[in-house]
């Protein structure tokens, strides 16, 4: 019984808190909720920005929240008004590639001139002396010059620990540790609050600025961290509103850190952004009004293009004057070994020349080629080219006027009227061109003259026409296989021409009451035993006397030497051959036409 | 890194500045002791939990006449009372101060007997010695001249205080 009085009466004060509860607060508190939202907005503004801090450091999820949001809105905009983002966007992109590319180069062109006057003006070097004297850097010293003032480093220090959080700087070393610096300065403060504590005040005495002729160390403390500015020249109050606005911001973004901070610097990072804040830094008045145009800069850099420019005007003229000088190797007669520029307008200009070919400073004249310009070493061969040999007849030609020549045919057809002594002069004359293997054909074509007296009586002209021959034989020679000593068809050959010609000398010479007789001279290759060679060309000397005996010449006439090796460098490939030469004799002194 | 700061006391004369010379190369001169009665230098030490960067405050000499500025200890992680084994007085002098410590803060000592390398010229009884270093976490005979023990007296602390 009392149970169930002592069950109904809780149930009934239950049901007046209810209700009571329900006048004070209204339905489902209604009422609270009500007061909360009309006040909802301040509420919320007063603390977004912290909430919105602490919950990203907390698990990063804000970022996680927003990014999609973000995008959506983003890509729904564009989708919507693409028109308008193009708009939007049009003249922002050509500014911006314009922009970033002026301020590329005006950067570049700063720097290269600060660099200049600080290396070679006379300013530059007095501050360079003075801040050697000083005994401080350049760029601090410089720094000083042109500053009015300027915030050089911000420390952001615990308060309790004296422990260095974070520190930013303009980057200059000021040879300062800033752990060391924020620990000595905290001690500081506590010796000066503690040593100058007028009258036992109840507030903690504190370090607001410590002025040096140099500098001065701009101290805010806070609660739980002291921001601490190092300032160069005269400091405006403006630095210490920065400095305190930054102080309250860390200290609302950073309480927890702060409060909780067990040395662990790495959740203040982020400090960064809000204490490059308090580099602040105004330019000297002199400094602020002049904007200088970059001179040093412009003029290195005009230097460089020009010479540059100049450099690449020379470097065409060269290739110019190098394709031109290049041409001279289709001149006959004329061969280019090598060729190259020379420094930066010149030609090296390395030729073979025949020296019946063109000059090369005729040439170089024709093509207004300025000889300065060429460098050139000349050195003298024999060419073989036709039409080098035209060259050369048509030079010979020149001492026989009325005979002229046509190479239609491939080889010189001489035409004209003559007589049998100029005709024999031609031939000799064109006996003496090497590679041009005259052919008595050619001068079919020529009409001689009749003479009156028979050319034969007259003793010069025969003299002339025994030297031709003579010649003519000592130009043959005939060649043997490697340790050979037989002879070849082709030699058998050479030598029935070789008697052939022989006999007619026989009987030139006996006109001339001249007797005559055939060296004939064998010679070997340096291949083999030195002994056996020299066994060998005698062997292959005889072999042609015996030839030529066969043929019909007098043994007396002929005489056989074997001459051993020819030892020449030049003669290796041809050195097995015998060669002949003519002997004539007019008294008892013989006349020995050398062979070539 | 994590940083911690570390507190050196003792009477005067015990050797602190020159354990410390022994330990880091002094970076700030002397005459911050002298004028305002503490030297600050740091360390870099690794420890099983990581690399430890230790400021050690080394506090101008105590002695029974004059106490030392309860600040420069605020907010330090650990200390060092130094003592002399050459004067007895020097011990009981850092007695005094480790009271004065205890007042307040409530942080883990370490206790540097210095000048091993002398002959121990004190006359405190083996139990005498015992009361006094159990109320430090470790005990250090120490030389700043031969650099005994210094290093790992050092290693210790910042061990402790990485824990």
């Amino acid at each position: 019984m009392l149970e169930n009085n002592q069950g109904a009466s809780k149930q009934s004060s239950d049901q007046q808190m209810q209700e009571l509860r329900d006048i004070v607060l209204g339905d489902d508190g209604q009422y609270v909720t009500e007061k909360i939202k009309e006040n909802a907005r301040l509420m919320v503004s007063e603390v977004l920005s912290e909430a919105l801090h602490d919950r990203e450091k907390q698990d990063g999820s804000v970022n996680t929240v927003l990014l999609p949001l973000v995008e959506k809105s983003v890509e729904t905009s564009i989708t919507n008004h693409s028109q308008q983002f193009v708009g939007y966007l049009y003249p922002l992109v050509g500014s911006l590639v314009r922009k970033s590319v002026t301020a590329f180069i005006t950067e570049f062109l700063e720097k290269t001139n600060t660099l200049l006057e600080n290396s070679f003006t006379v300013k530059g070097l007095k501050w360079r002396f003075k801040a050697w004297q000083a005994g401080i850097s350049f760029s601090q010293y410089a720094a000083s010059q042109t500053f009015a003032f300027r915030v050089e480093q911000v420390f952001l220090i615990h308060s309790e620990t004296g422990l260095l959080l974070n520190s930013v700087s303009y980057g200059l070393d000021t040879g300062t540790d800033p752990d060391l610096m924020s620990s000595m300065l905290t001690a500081i403060n506590d010796f000066v609050s503690d040593s100058f504590k007028p009258n036992q005040s109840p507030s903690e005495q504190h370090l607001n600025v410590i002025r040096t002729s140099d500098f001065s160390l701009l101290i805010k403390p806070g609660p739980k961290a002291v921001v601490v500015a190092s300032i160069t020249g005269n400091m405006p109050q403006g630095v210490a509103n920065q400095l305190q606005q930054t102080l309250e911001e860390i200290h609302r973004l950073y309480d927890q850190e702060l409060t909780n901070f067990n040395g662990d610097t790495v959740p203040f990072e982020h400090t960064q952004n809000q204490l490059r804040n308090c580099l602040i830094s105004e330019l000297k008045p002199e400094h602020q009004d002049k904007k200088k145009k970059p001179w040093f800069a412009w003029i290195l850099v005009s230097m460089f293009f020009i010479g540059f420019g100049y450099l690449g005007i020379k470097q065409w003229q060269a290739h110019k004057l190098l394709e031109k000088v290049e041409q001279l190797d289709n001149e006959p007669g004329i061969l280019i070994t090598d060729i190259s520029t020379l420094g930066l307008n010149k030609v090296q200009l390395n030729v073979l020349r025949d020296p019946a070919a063109q000059p090369i400073s005729e040439w170089l004249q024709q093509q207004s080629i300025e000889q300065q310009n060429i460098r050139l070493k000349e050195r003298a061969y024999l060419s073989l080219e036709p039409r080098l040999m035209q060259l050369k007849v048509k030079g010979v030609l020149k001492q026989f006027p009325n005979i002229q020549v046509d190479w239609s045919l491939g080889y010189p057809q001489f035409t004209g009227q003559t007589s049998i002594s100029e005709q024999l002069r031609l031939k000799a004359e064109l006996t003496t061109i090497t590679g041009l293997n005259l052919q008595s054909n050619w001068m079919n074509t020529l009409s001689i003259e009749d003479s009156a007296t028979d050319p034969l009586d007259d003793p010069q002209l025969l003299k002339e026409i025994l030297d031709i021959k003579v010649a003519e034989i000592n130009r043959l020679h005939v060649t043997f296989g490697n340790g050979e000593s037989e002879l070849s068809s082709n030699a058998a050959h050479v030598l029935t021409s070789v008697a052939q010609q022989f006999k007619d000398l026989e009987s030139l010479t006996e006109r001339l009451r001249l007797s005559i007789s055939l060296i004939i001279m064998g010679t070997s290759d340096m291949s083999g035993d030195h002994d056996y060679n020299k066994i060998l060309s005698q062997v292959r000397a005889d072999n042609v006397k015996s030839k030529l005996q066969q043929l019909g010449i007098d043994e007396k006439r002929l005489n056989a030497i074997g001459l051993g090796v020819i030892d020449l460098n030049t003669t290796q490939k041809d050195a097995r051959m015998v060669l002949l030469n003519v002997v004539y004799f007019n008294t008892a002194k013989p006349i020995i036409n050398n062979f070539e | 890194m994590m940083q911690k700061k570390v507190c050196l006391l003792g009477a005067s004369g015990v050797g602190k500045t020159s354990l410390i010379k022994q330990y880091v190369e002094g970076i700030f001169s002397e005459k911050y002791l002298t004028s305002i009665g503490v030297k600050i230098d740091k360390k870099q030490v690794e420890t099983k939990s990581g690399q430890v960067k230790l400021m050690i405050w080394d506090i101008e000499g105590i002695d029974r006449y004059c106490g030392f500025q309860p600040k420069y200890l605020r907010g330090a992680s650990a200390y060092i009372i130094v003592s002399d084994q050459t004067r007895s007085q020097s011990l009981l002098e850092g007695v005094e101060i480790q009271k004065m410590i205890k007042e307040v803060t409530d942080i883990p000592g370490l206790l540097a007997i210095n000048k091993s390398d002398l002959p121990e010229a004190w006359h405190w009884s083996q139990k005498e010695l015992e009361d006094i270093q159990s109320g430090y976490e470790k005990t250090f005979h120490t030389s700043a001249k031969t650099g005994e023990n210094v290093e790992n007296m050092f290693t210790h602390l910042a061990q402790i205080i990485a824990e």
